[in-house]
């Protein structure tokens, strides 16, 4: 079973098409070390970039998937931003985020416009409840 | 024989002295200076047509937008032209601090160069495309106050004009509508002004230089531009905006420039310019973009309108600046000198807090003043 799933997560982060999967758990997530994970509260997020390496100046689009570590929901929504904290500001653009599949989003549209630190930003919503988990990117 | 080898130290010595003067012409650049330096090229860059045009890099639009770039055949009073403004003797400005046309304009004239680098057009970036952004004069009341009847009218009666737009879209302007016909003007303009890159300068080849590691021609470069670009990549941080070969991010900040109009009122800079995005129907996200994927309007689609827009303007390219002066959206800077200074002695109480966050005052020295214009002036 947890080959079955780490093939499916696999499959879902080659970008070769818009990634569909099957219900999506911790014991899988944890496996899928090719995407960045984090964790915060209930939850544990990995990404990856599309394309993998970010340019200054170029559009990106990320694949997320998320999963809850205490068997509480999956969030029903989530944002996705970046901002420059040592320059006051944030990215020109609003990325759009769709929800694939329970616990899996795509973002699109996503450009860092300057060289340096950058603090990208998952806004993972459930019910009423926001939580923020963020990393720190640098751009050269 | 003493004559011999005494002519052979005496060449010697000319040898060693001219390869101890060459290593004195040079700066030497730490690893992250050579990489921001690496960065801004190489030029001139490769240049792709532009895939929501359908005619550009077509060499008969080219010919046809250069004659309608020249002629006043777009102004309503046949008294102004694009060259009026963009004079090919100028580098493409006018070298007025602000726009004139049929009456004043309210920013400064931009260089029209290297625009198929562009993302965005005008100061405010109110266009998406160049073919769009060579429409916005022709209609502008202030500028060639025309519009798509009077054009569309006067390509029809015209002979010659009306044969060479057949030649390009393959009809004749009987055949198409008014807005269609200024369109495709507007696409045959852009054709022509994507042709017009600046050349390779002494910056260029001081580069290709050092990632030769050709230490000769890298001695080349004069000293005074090696410490105005070792300023410009280290403590001045100019390239974090004014970056790549283009020395430009192509986006929008708020460089401590006035935004109240010469006219009066408020320029809103790139807030407005989202705005007429907003409601222009030439963007890349409608029927005239001739991609039919719409791929390029990726920026357009996600564009965001912000308060952080307000007083933000276009970041213009560094390429061929000497040339391109006055200075700012405004024209409120005369020359390089004076932009320098700006930046040099920044009023930090007068930018909003996005661009507190991003400028500080540099507190050039003269010297280093001097080395910056230097480096300047080799772009």
């Amino acid at each position: 079973m947890r080959f079955l799933l780490l093939f499916l997560i696999s499959g879902f982060f080659t970008f070769s098409s818009e990634p569909v999967l099957a219900a999506f758990n911790c014991d899988g997530l944890q496996k899928a070390t090719s995407g960045q994970i984090l964790e915060k509260g209930p939850y544990r997020l990995v990404y990856r970039t599309d394309p993998e390496t970010l340019t200054v100046g170029k559009f990106f689009g990320l694949t997320i998937g998320i999963c809850t570590t205490d068997g509480s929901p999956l969030p029903d929504s989530l944002k996705v931003d970046a901002t420059m904290p040592m320059h006051s500001h944030g990215m020109n653009y609003r990325s759009t985020v769709q929800n694939i599949a329970p616990g899996q989003f795509t973002a699109k549209g996503l450009m860092m416009h300057m060289a340096g630190s950058w603090m990208l930003q998952f806004d993972v919503r459930q019910g009423s409840t926001s939580t923020r988990i963020a990393t720190k990117l640098t751009l050269k | 024989m003493h004559h011999f080898v005494k002519g052979m130290f005496a060449s010697l010595g000319i040898i060693f002295a001219a390869a101890s003067s060459l290593a004195s012409n040079q700066n030497t650049f730490s690893e992250d200076e050579r990489a921001a330096i690496l960065s801004h090229g190489p030029w001139p860059p490769k240049l792709t047509p532009d895939p929501s045009n359908r005619v550009s890099g077509n060499q008969t639009a080219i010919a046809f937008g250069r004659e309608l770039f020249r002629s006043r055949f777009l102004s309503a009073s046949r008294r102004h032209s694009c060259i009026t403004c963009h004079n090919p003797n100028r580098a493409y400005a006018d070298g007025l601090a602000l726009s004139s046309g049929v009456s004043k304009v309210d920013r400064n004239t931009i260089s029209l160069a290297n625009l198929r680098l562009n993302r965005w057009f005008g100061w405010d970036g109110g266009s998406d495309n160049l073919w769009a952004q060579s429409i916005r004069p022709i209609l502008d009341p202030r500028e060639l106050n025309g519009s798509a009847t009077m054009v569309a009218k006067r390509l029809r009666n015209d002979i010659p004009f009306s044969r060479g737009y057949k030649a390009i879209f393959n009809a004749l302007p009987t055949n198409h509508t008014d807005e269609d016909i200024l369109v495709n003007l507007g696409k045959a303009l852009a054709a022509y002004q994507e042709t017009i890159v600046t050349p390779r300068t002494p910056f260029d080849q001081f580069r290709e230089a050092l990632a030769n590691n050709d230490n000769q021609k890298a001695n080349l470069y004069p000293l005074a531009a090696q410490r105005g670009l070792k300023i410009f990549v280290g403590k001045g941080k100019c390239g974090l905006c004014h970056q790549g070969a283009n020395f430009t991010n192509g986006e929008f900040d708020d460089a401590g420039v006035r935004y109240f109009k010469p006219s009066g009122g408020i320029d809103k800079g790139r807030f407005g310019g989202i705005q007429k995005l907003e409601k222009s129907p030439y963007t890349l996200l409608g029927r005239y973009n001739d991609n039919p994927s719409k791929v390029p309007g990726v920026a357009t689609r996600h564009v965001a309108r912000s308060h952080q827009n307000w007083g933000q303007f276009r970041v213009p390219s560094l390429r061929n600046v000497s040339q391109t002066g006055p200075y700012m959206h405004d024209g409120s800077l005369t020359t390089l000198r004076d932009v320098v200074m700006h930046y040099s002695s920044l009023n930090e109480e007068r930018l909003h807090l996005d661009g507190r966050g991003l400028l500080r005052s540099l507190n050039l020295s003269h010297q280093e003043i001097n080395d910056l214009i230097a480096f300047l002036e080799t772009l």
